[in-house]
């Protein structure tokens, strides 16, 4: 029987809008040169299930922040015996890795590495995935200050082992503004 | 018909598991030393800087660039002088295709092999190593992204014309190593890393714990930010390629008793350079939040200047330890 999964709540943590709905006249802008993705091709507001792992994914149809940029915020998760997390996500402008704090409910914790590609990593011009991630899914096209660019990038997923044998209270996200999360579930 | 194109640069051999970690036009450099089956990493063996003009003026050279002297230092190449050309074509009959290495830059828009063709404009380098008068085509090499074949010249003509006009033609190269080149350049680095003062500016270490005193008092106004990603950039690179000289030395040259001395160099200098990505990405970021975080960035700039001090301290354990051993230069 497959292990129960557990989509985490990350709305109160979002800090950045960055998909675009041109149709509805909304844009976001992941960094400072106004890169987004466009929300027709994305899940919006609905539990998406990737490589087997179900991700509440946010909803984008508003103008209201739908993604993490990583500094270093702490994600409290319900206490429980989790085996690994996954986190949805991709880079921008670079492979980056940093540590993560995985915070146990009896006082302990543990850093781990955590990398994460930069999301044209799968083309041809690209490096590969740098940090042994899974494909979430690829994006077709992208815009750049609002012109549609035509060229494939993606969201990748990465797995982070925690500790089975104690309850898991917190992770504290890396500090790299430009690493960013849409979703994290946590398998028990 | 006369096709003349030798075709033979190589792939450069790069160690550094980033693989953009060289930009296009060392990616050339390297695959034109590697042909001639030189380690083309000395280019980068004290490759790295940091200079500090105040305000927003910062980049990684108070001067010239290392890896520029070193491809005349340490390989003998030297940028043959072409007058200036309106049209490639002009120049095509006069490259000696067995000997030279032709460069020019091009705006990536034009060239279709690359993920930029027809919808973003970027100066892009590649190499011109052979043309066909009779079919009106050049053969070009590119390593990032990976291309090679024939294109109408009409093409990279307009490429070239578009993309700065710029080009090199680059000698023969020679390596010259020394017994002591290892050293010598270590003790380059070190310099560069601990840095001075001078009139007009800071290098080195100075530099960044002058810039952390400095960014206290900045506002976001103060910022003009497209110097800031420039500068930043190029401090980051310098430091990826100067690590991709330590993963070498470490996997091709280091004798086994100093192996491990320099795996723990490799981890040192892959957090300084993630740290200052991080610190990059922070201050752009505020660029869209209009909300300069000031404790936050003096905490990067904290977190890089002890891990810079930490590089220091590699490099002078290494040179200690080469004083009881004799390195080999590759």
């Amino acid at each position: 029987m497959a292990n129960k999964k557990v989509c985490v709540d990350l709305s109160k943590l979002f800090n950045n809008k960055g998909v675009s709905w041109i149709g509805l006249g909304i844009a976001g802008s992941f960094d400072h040169s106004g890169i987004s993705v466009p929300g027709e091709i994305l899940p919006d507001g609905i539990t998406v299930t990737w490589c087997d792992i179900p991700f509440q994914f946010p909803k984008t149809s508003s103008i209201e922040n739908d993604h993490i940029c990583c500094e270093e915020q702490t994600i409290e998760v319900d206490p429980n015996s989790y085996r690994q997390i996954y986190v949805a996500g991709f880079s921008l402008y670079g492979d980056y890795s940093d540590r993560v704090w995985i915070h146990y409910e009896d006082g302990s914790s543990e850093d781990k590495e955590f990398g994460l590609s930069d999301w044209y990593s799968r083309t041809e011009a690209g490096n590969g995935l740098k940090h042994s991630e899974q494909v979430a899914m690829m994006i077709p096209y992208y815009y750049e200050n609002g012109i549609k660019i035509q060229a494939m990038r993606g969201i990748w997923i990465q797995r982070l082992l925690i500790d089975p044998n104690k309850k898991l209270h917190s992770i504290r996200l890396p500090d790299n503004p430009y690493m960013f999360i849409f979703a994290i579930t946590a398998e028990e | 018909m006369e096709e003349i194109a030798k075709n033979d640069m190589k792939k450069p051999v790069v160690y550094h598991p980033r693989k953009n970690s060289l930009n296009c036009y060392e990616y050339l450099l390297a695959s034109f030393i590697s042909k001639y089956d030189f380690p083309y990493q000395w280019l980068f063996s004290d490759n790295w800087g940091f200079y500090y003009a105040y305000g927003n003026e910062f980049s990684a050279w108070m001067g010239d660039c290392p890896r520029d002297v070193n491809l005349t230092k340490i390989y003998g190449v030297t940028d043959t002088f072409v007058p200036e050309f309106r049209h490639l074509i002009q120049f095509m009959s006069k490259v000696q295709w067995d000997e030279e290495c032709f460069i020019i830059s091009a705006d990536a828009i034009e060239l279709p092999w690359h993920p930029n063709y027809t919808h973003t404009s970027s100066i892009h380098m590649v190499i011109v190593d052979g043309y066909c008068a009779e079919k009106g085509e050049a053969h070009v090499v590119d390593w990032f992204p990976e291309y090679s074949g024939w294109i109408p010249l009409r093409i990279l003509d307009l490429a070239w014309k578009k993309g700065n006009r710029m080009h090199s033609v680059f000698s023969k190269p020679i390596f010259i190593g020394t017994n002591s080149l290892l050293v010598d350049q270590l003790k380059l680095c070190r310099s560069n890393m601990a840095g001075e003062q001078y009139d007009h500016g800071l290098t080195g270490l100075l530099g960044v714990e002058r810039l952390k005193m400095d960014i206290i008092s900045y506002n976001e106004s103060d910022f003009d930010y497209d110097k800031w990603w420039a500068g930043i950039f190029q401090v980051i690179s310098a430091r990826d390629t100067f690590l991709e000289f330590i993963y070498y030395v470490h996997n091709e040259i280091a004798e086994s008793s100093i192996k491990e001395m320099y795996a723990n160099f490799i981890v040192v200098i892959n957090n300084t350079v993630q740290t200052w990505m991080t610190f990059r990405n922070g201050i752009m970021r505020s660029k869209l939040t209009k909300d300069f975080q000031i404790d936050k960035n003096v905490e990067r700039l904290e977190k890089i200047i002890l891990l810079e001090k930490e590089c220091l301290e590699f490099i002078d354990n290494l040179l200690n330890a080469y004083k009881e051993t004799e390195p080999v230069y590759g």
